[in-house]
């Protein structure tokens, strides 16, 4: 009986998604002159889709992914340039993200138990994760510049190949590789989530974003559950950042500045932070936009200005959602049209 | 099953509870009645861990559980339903239930069985999402959280507000039927509700019981009289 009850959405739509996912990472790069875009695109979609996980999903502002996103690509960056030049360093980059992550993610979520109101509690996250961004500012602009490359950002990273293992290696320059690391890195890591979201751990989620006292009395350990999360949004964030320096071969610290990550909170109310693919519906739109206008005018940020008070006036949901239900309403309306007509 | 001793409890700095003793046997139906604001919520908060403890102690079987979070009281096997409908309304019935079952596999089927037996409109609910519900449906689904796992000890707050008369002596004989497994405490403001459903009873007063007893007891002192209808 609870198989029928608590019966699993159809999978059906999830591989179809998959697989025009799986076209768009692996073959779409290589069918455009747009190639740089599209790999902007899907290296952001999952830097976003993670970042939604304790945004959108958990109810958790932050504004500290930059942090993590920098201090993975840096991490990875630095070690090649002046340790190791093999794949090792990534991992480890990771780790530092992550770590990085866990240790914001433990003081703001410490004093913001559930009797504190809960705009406290999210200003908590939000003023914890600016100061983690002006502390990692520092470090990467001071006493690490002479590896950090200070205002001009890690240069001479792309000049020599990576050892993965003997004599394989990957060839930083080769466009081909590194898009096919791209794709397949965040196809799996994005199904990874999405099996996350849809799992058991993602209706709490949403449950502690609606009331977290609530599931308190449930018996679940909301601390530990939201520190988990934020903990595994910075480890996305972290393989996001190692991809891009791949990706670009170039890193500033410009990410760790706080206006970086608010352009995530920006894109996933945008894209629609309620769905799983919003923040990649959110990405494209955001990105494509940008290129676009930046290339007719300077004030780019006017139109996302104006872009982002339609969405909010009118899209509440964001874009995500509604293209797909935008179809279906009008496909509806036609049908029902059609039946009326005959009379 | 469980004991309050000496308990005074609070929000931040302003004490709201005074001296509370109190206990809940096994096997037994216990209302606390009283007006508005003597602290019958507080109490059953104060249980659950939802207000600070300032001193005495609070036992659930035979063990102090004062200085636990909440969620260890939850997992304890305590349940609670608060009186302001705690659902959660962007999610659908059937998740609302879920939550709760999430790692407890064994009794689920039995417990679903029950849960609809007790109030068949939430099969019909059973996709939507809860926050679309009447009243009587959201607070019946509270209860439905509460009961699905099969607690020790159920505490519930004004169960009467926004049910059907039918339904909540429905949800009466079913609590008398589980009596056995679970303890159930009441916070009633409805005193001939809780007199009807009860096995004993404890009039609040400022914070502190005024006066506790069987039903008979209740009803022969004339205390409804002496302690609510002031």
């Amino acid at each position: 009986m609870e198989e029928t009850l608590f019966r699993k959405q159809p999978r059906y739509p999830w591989v179809i998604g998959y697989a025009v996912l799986a076209f768009i990472f692996l073959a779409l790069p290589f069918l455009t002159t747009y190639d740089v875009l599209v790999e902007d695109i899907i290296i952001w979609s999952l830097f976003t889709m993670g970042f939604n996980l304790a945004f959108g999903f958990t109810g958790m502002v932050s504004l500290g992914h930059g942090v993590f996103f920098g201090v993975s690509a840096f991490t990875v960056g630095i070690l090649t340039l002046h340790w190791n030049r093999s794949v090792v360093t990534i991992p480890i980059g990771i780790a530092m993200g992550t770590l990085t992550g866990f240790v914001v993610g433990y003081i703001s979520l410490k004093r913001a138990r559930v009797d504190v109101h809960k705009a406290l509690r999210i200003a908590y996250l939000v003023l914890i994760s600016i100061a983690a961004s002006y502390v990692t500012m520092y470090i990467f602009l001071t006493p690490l510049a002479k590896y950090s490359g200070a205002e001009m950002g890690l240069l001479g990273f792309p000049n020599h190949p990576m050892r993965v293992l003997g004599n394989l290696e990957i060839d930083l320059k080769s466009r081909t590789q590194i898009y096919v690391i791209v794709g397949v890195v965040a196809l799996i890591v994005i199904g990874w989530l999405h099996r996350i979201a849809s799992s058991p751990a993602g209706l709490i989620m949403r449950a502690v974003r609606e009331n977290e006292i609530r599931v308190g009395f449930l018996g679940y350990n909301t601390f530990r559950f939201k520190l988990l999360v934020y903990t595994l949004t910075a480890f996305v964030a972290s393989v996001a950042g190692a991809l891009y320096l791949l990706r670009s071969g170039f890193i500033s610290v410009d990410v760790f500045d706080f206006k970086f990550t608010s352009e995530l909170v920006v894109i996933c109310l945008l894209g629609g932070r309620n769905a799983f693919l919003g923040p990649m519906i959110g990405t494209a739109i955001f990105l494509i936009l940008k290129d676009v206008i930046s290339s007719y005018t300077a004030s780019w940020g006017l139109f996302l200005a104006l872009v982002l008070i339609f969405s909010v006036l009118y899209l509440p949901g964001g874009i995500g959602p509604m293209m797909f239900s935008l179809p279906r309403r009008v496909i509806q309306r036609w049908v029902k049209k059609s039946e009326i007509a005959p009379r | 099953m469980l004991e309050l001793k000496n308990l005074n409890a609070g929000y931040g700095s302003s004490q709201v509870l005074f001296d509370l003793t109190m206990d809940v046997k096994q096997n037994e139906i216990v209302s606390i009645i009283g007006r508005n604001g003597v602290g019958k919520t507080s109490t059953l908060k104060a249980v659950m861990g939802l207000i600070q403890t300032m001193s005495g102690s609070i036992r659930f079987d035979s063990a102090e559980i004062s200085a636990l979070p909440t969620y260890r009281r939850g997992r304890l096997g305590m349940a609670y339903v608060p009186d302001d409908r705690g659902i959660f309304v962007n999610i659908t019935t059937a998740e609302n239930l879920r939550i709760p079952l999430i790692g407890h596999k064994a009794e689920k089927r039995d417990n679903l069985e029950l849960v609809f037996s007790l109030f068949p409109i939430l099969k019909e609910r059973w996709n939507q999402k809860a926050g679309t519900l009447s009243g009587g449906e959201q607070q019946m689904l509270t209860i439905a959280r509460g009961l699905v796992v099969r607690p020790k000890l159920l505490m519930l707050d004004e169960i009467s507000e926004g049910l059907a008369p039918e339904v909540i002596m429905n949800c009466c004989s079913v609590f008398n039927k589980l009596k056995p497994e679970t303890a159930i405490l009441i916070a009633e403001q409805d005193v001939r509700v809780a007199m009807e459903i009860s096995d004993r009873v404890y009039i609040m007063l400022n914070g502190s019981v005024a006066f506790h007893g069987t039903v008979a007891q209740v009803k022969q002192g004339q205390a409804i009289e002496k302690y609510i209808h002031l």
